[in-house]
């Protein structure tokens, strides 16, 4: 058994954390108000719920208004939101034995917890619900089956609902950005990371990026810190691997996002993969577990970043040197994850990775003096 | 790890994190970090109650939505 707990942390005094009933699924913060999902087994049922917490008090301290039923659960923050003076959520119900997706509007104000619309999206009977997103008046709702169902709910009446539009296209997005008019989705298609742009005035498709090749994978089908889109530059940053006979491909692209198009702007590559990009005035901006790399990107057409920092690396073996020590990176005899790395300086011919041999100051271990890949020295001070 | 910058002069930094001692081992720990010309110095900790989810930084409040896991007879 579980409850949600809630805290409150003012740097200088923290509050009183609110306890809820049931297993924590998604917080959104909307109006002035936090949203907070559960779900709660009960009477051998799971009972999903919705809690509306206001934050209008001084110390900050979380006040629970009322709590909603809700026909599904809450899968995400992105189902849920306050649009029009209306707590709104999207739900996923299995009761039935089937997915089943639900447009559900409930009052703010008031004591009422009475729904004021509950809306089936019917085709999407039988559906995994996948990305959705709030923009004013508009809610989008992506499901998948067998081809991606992109949903346009109106919510200008949160007490009546309506299905404006529907799209069907191959794959599915695991996340939308909303642009006015058009709408940004990264998603999957043939096994492949895809980004979308879709005109939403008239549902439907203007032009979509595949990534590489079947095999490719994102972060951002799980995490949207994976994916960036800065409208300033017009840019969006899609970090990816892509796994291949010829080897694995860890990367940022950077695609120009135009009124009808997408186009690739830049491939950052990465030797580990990358796990956050920022565009950051005329460069675009990688880190991975390893590295941070900067590329200019008005001036450089190589691909190659200006600035590589090496943030971590492995050390399988220390070799002591007097007031130096040699870092070896050679996997440690693990190969496992491969075939074995090799000391000699034709590493690649045997087709091993390379091993690595970093020089630091005993007393400074984190402090790279210099580094051999495969017998090759790069002195970085 | 979750990473917040809560006041707008880049002076701080809240980490969401894990303890690492034997008090309390794997519980979940809010760091507030100070950093001063480039150096990062730890200003508290804050230990939190249960698996963290989610958390939302409004104002200089972070919200921090976690789950507790129960002990009861039966569950």
């Amino acid at each position: 058994m579980s409850e949600a707990v809630l805290q409150v942390i003012d740097l200088a005094n923290p509050a009183a954390p609110l306890t809820l009933p049931g297993n924590s699924t998604a917080l959104q913060a909307a109006a002035g108000y936090l949203l907070v999902g559960t779900d709660q087994w009960q009477d051998g049922a799971e009972q999903a719920r919705l809690h509306l917490i206001e934050l209008a008090q001084a110390d900050g301290a979380p006040l629970l208004r009322k709590s909603f039923f809700l026909t599904g659960a809450v899968v995400d923050k992105f189902k849920i939101g306050i649009v029009k003076g209306a707590v709104v959520a999207t739900t996923l119900d299995w009761s039935q034995g089937h997915q089943e997706t639900w447009v559900e509007t409930f009052p703010v104000t008031g004591t009422d917890t009475a729904p004021l619309a509950r809306m089936e999206l019917v085709g999407a009977r039988g559906e995994q619900l996948h990305a959705t997103r709030y923009d004013g008046e508009r809610l989008y709702v992506v499901t998948f089956r067998n081809t991606d169902l992109l949903f346009v709910v109106d919510l200008v009446d949160p007490a009546a609902p309506f299905l404006a539009g529907t799209l069907g296209i191959p794959g599915w997005s695991s996340y939308i950005e909303p642009l006015g008019e058009r709408l940004l989705a990264v998603g999957m298609e043939s096994g492949r990371v895809t980004v979308s742009l879709f005109d939403v005035a008239a549902p439907s498709l203007l032009s979509r990026l595949p990534l590489r090749t079947a095999g490719s994978w994102s972060e951002a089908n799980t995490d949207e810190k994976a994916v960036e889109h800065f409208p300033d530059a017009g840019i969006i940053l899609v970090l990816f691997q892509n796994y291949t006979t010829e080897g694995e491909l860890k990367a940022v692209a950077a695609i120009r996002v135009g009124w009808d198009t997408l186009t690739a702007e830049a491939l950052i590559q990465h030797a580990f993969n990358p796990r956050r990009g920022a565009v950051m005035s005329d460069y675009f901006v990688s880190i991975s577990g390893q590295e941070l790399l900067v590329l200019d990107c008005i001036r450089n057409t190589t691909g190659q970043p200006e600035v590589q920092v090496t943030l971590a690396w492995t050390t399988d073996r220390v070799i002591p040197l007097g007031d130096y020590l040699i870092q070896v990176e050679d996997g440690g005899g693990n190969d496992w994850a491969g075939p074995p790395m090799r000391m000699d300086v034709n590493s690649a011919e045997g087709g091993g990775k390379h091993s690595v041999l970093r020089v630091s100051s005993a007393a400074d271990p984190d402090e790279l003096l210099a580094n051999w890949t495969s017998g090759r020295a790069a002195w970085s001070a | 790890m979750n990473s917040f910058t809560p006041y707008s002069d880049g002076s701080s930094l809240v980490l969401l994190g894990r303890f690492n001692s034997q008090a309390r081992p794997s519980a979940a720990s809010l760091f507030l970090m100070r950093v001063s010309t480039g150096v990062p110095t730890l200003v508290t900790e804050v230990p939190l109650t249960g698996a963290v989810t989610d958390s939302r930084l409004i104002g200089n409040r972070l919200y921090v939505l976690s789950n507790d896991y129960l002990q009861r007879d039966g569950t």
